[in-house]
């Protein structure tokens, strides 16, 4: 008896649980939720994109998230499929997350009227994005290395593979873009491509014994402990290690560096519609792309009316003929089998 | 009453709900309906790897616990065995790693054992005891280093609450009956204190067996246990299914090692009836 009234009640909570629609705080107290980068790289979105916006628009506030992982996917998700307004307004994404959030279902379309910036903006860039959100900024993958531990600058990817850095290359799981990046590129580089990665399996096996971190963030990490002096690395993210002082240098290595690009787009089920589009247009503009292209964060410059300064030459192409160099990933052949990757790459290395 | 529904609600529902979300298909984060399938399931435990990778989970869980109760047990000992004021300096102590978070503590291990600057490899190299700088972050060592400091209170405690209940003439019978002071201890102060010691055993088993944080940010990216596998699968992949499956058995694997360990308690103690 006791026990029917407990499943009774039970029932009953749930029912009530998934019927209610949970109105969610932040949207009455008019915050837009955007997620961001970690440490100093967030400091661009805080400085010349949040708080301009801010003082346009008194009572709106933009509560940036730190999230590196893309933790906030799965609970977006969530709320979609329970009919609920998405957690999270604004978040900028990487190539290859940005596909398979298409793919979810879970990005806004670009409503490009609203965002006047975009003509500036380079056309194959705009393209990359398939129609949703705006290509925010660009980074690059190439090597970076401790300079007092590495005497002989490394100049090429093949560079990694010499004997004298066994068990001193740090690496990222595949699970994050670096990763991935990293791995396609090997692939390249070793005779393979998108299609075809067992070229790179093969290459990063002969590196062993390596150090494997699991996040970009945890990677910069062992470049300050010195556990690691030398692998490969976000252009931003050894800006940041560099401007505190680290003897940590980045190169874009031969054949060339990977270039990914960052979209910030606008997450499906906000209720921030025009005030997101107004950030996205923000993101664009020259000011803020100029600051973000500054010491000590080097963001790659999507917007044409925005030189590259010389100080950023290290982090940033500065020439055509550099831009050229630059090797992109064909991210929507490998996208679809980033599980698949993954899978393989703990089952090669987190055994 | 309340608690009990409080419970129902926030705990056993969500738990259901895990579960069966290893039994359906989710594809891009929609339930299929009507997909009922044992399929998650049987592709987890019919892979050799994720057998291996529990095992790994299982030794780690383990090797905090024999840590903590090496570590702990005298620490609980010469609680009970000091004066007030060293017991309240001791608690402080005990408590100490309490106070911060579990985030937090494990950075400081990050600096402590990480890389040649590493306070300890840097200690080792001064007094010439290692030539080269270790190799302990990333490893199963620096993921135990870090799980015992973190563990200990939950072992200490509970120890200490069971000597504190021993009749104390029971030592001195002892020791008037000829007893030194290894026999006593050894044939009535840790008999009398198993109760502690096994409920300690058990609560930094499950904490551990179960920890994210610890294995996350000291094992790295190639210590691969079952909860980061299975963040890896919700977080970066959003893979729901193996998800539901890895959390359900990792549960489920938790609760019959209990209910093992309690059973095989309930004989060592039968005494105590």
């Amino acid at each position: 008896m006791k026990q029917g009234v407990i499943v009774v009640l039970c029932l009953g909570l749930l029912a009530i649980a998934v019927g209610m629609p949970l109105t969610r705080v932040s949207g009455q107290s008019g915050e837009i939720v955007m997620i961001s980068y970690a440490g100093p790289s967030q400091e661009p979105h805080r400085f010349y994109l949040v708080e301009p916006f801010e003082r346009a628009r008194p009572g709106m506030k933009v509560r940036l998230v730190p999230d590196e992982a893309g933790e906030y996917v799965a609970r977006v998700q969530a709320a979609v499929a329970a009919g609920r307004p998405s957690p999270v307004d604004l978040a900028p994404n990487g190539e290859p997350p940005h596909l398979r959030l298409i793919g979810l279902g879970l990005l806004e379309r670009t409503n490009t009227d609203l965002v006047p910036n975009l003509k500036n903006v380079h056309q194959a860039f705009i393209e990359k994005g398939q129609g949703y959100g705006v290509p925010a900024t660009y980074s690059l993958i190439g090597i970076a290395y401790n300079t007092k531990k590495v005497s002989k600058p490394p100049t090429s990817w093949k560079d990694l593979w010499d004997p004298a850095y066994r068990g001193k290359v740090g690496l990222t799981s595949a699970s994050s873009n670096l990763g991935l990046g990293f791995l396609v590129a090997t692939a390249k580089n070793n005779g393979g491509d998108e299609g075809n990665l067992d070229p790179a399996w093969q290459a990063i096996k002969q590196l062993a014994p390596f150090v494997i971190a699991p996040n970009p963030t945890a990677l910069a990490q062992l470049f300050e402990r010195e556990e690691i002096v030398i692998g490969p690395l976000w252009s931003t993210e050894a800006a940041v290690l560099a401007s505190k002082g680290l003897p940590i240098k980045f190169v874009k290595p031969q054949p060339g560096a990977i270039a990914i690009v960052s979209f910030l787009s606008v997450i499906k089920g906000t209720q921030y519609m025009q005030q997101a589009h107004e950030l996205l247009n923000g993101v664009l503009s020259v000011e803020y792309q100029t600051k973000a292209a500054a010491k000590p964060y080097f963001f790659g410059p999507t917007n044409v009316k925005v030189p590259v300064p010389q100080e950023a030459a290290e982090y940033i192409p500065t020439s055509l003929a550099e831009v050229r160099r630059l090797q992109t990933v064909n991210w929507p052949v490998v996208v679809p089998r980033r599980a698949a990757i993954v899978d393989r790459w703990n089952r090669e290395f987190a055994r | 009453m309340p608690a009990v529904g409080y419970l129902v609600v926030f705990l056993a529902v969500p738990l259901l709900l895990l579960f069966a979300f290893g039994l359906v298909d989710i594809r891009d984060g929609r339930l299929v309906p009507g997909s009922w399938t044992l399929e998650h399931y049987a592709r987890v435990l019919g892979d050799p790897f994720y057998y291996r990778i529990f095992v790994r989970t299982f030794w780690m869980g383990f090797g905090a616990t024999v840590l903590c109760l090496i570590f702990g047990y005298p620490v609980a000992y010469l609680f009970t065995r000091v004066g007030t004021a060293a017991r309240q300096v001791l608690l402080v102590l005990i408590l100490a790693p309490l106070l911060t978070n579990a985030v937090v503590r494990t950075f400081g291990w990050m600096i402590i054992l990480g890389g040649p600057k590493g306070l300890l490899n840097a200690v080792l190299l001064r007094l010439g005891l290692v030539e080269e700088p270790l190799k302990i972050l990333y490893t199963m060592s620096g993921v135990l280093i870090g799980m015992t400091q973190i563990q200990l209170p939950f072992m200490i405690l509970p120890i200490i609450a069971a000597l504190e209940g021993q009749d104390r003439s029971l030592h001195e019978a002892a020791a008037g009956l000829g007893a030194t002071w290894a026999q006593t201890f050894f044939h009535v102060v840790v008999p009398l204190s198993l109760p502690g010691v096994l409920s300690g055993s058990a609560l930094v088993f499950v904490i551990s067996y179960t920890s994210f944080v610890i294995p996350a940010l000291l094992g790295g990216g190639s210590f691969g246990v079952i909860p980061t596998f299975i963040f890896e699968q919700i977080s970066a992949l959003v893979q729901w299914n193996s998800g539901a499956v890895l959390a359900s058995l990792l549960m489920g694997t938790a609760i019959v090692m209990l209910l093992l360990f309690n059973r095989a308690s309930a004989r060592l103690l039968r005494w105590t009836r």
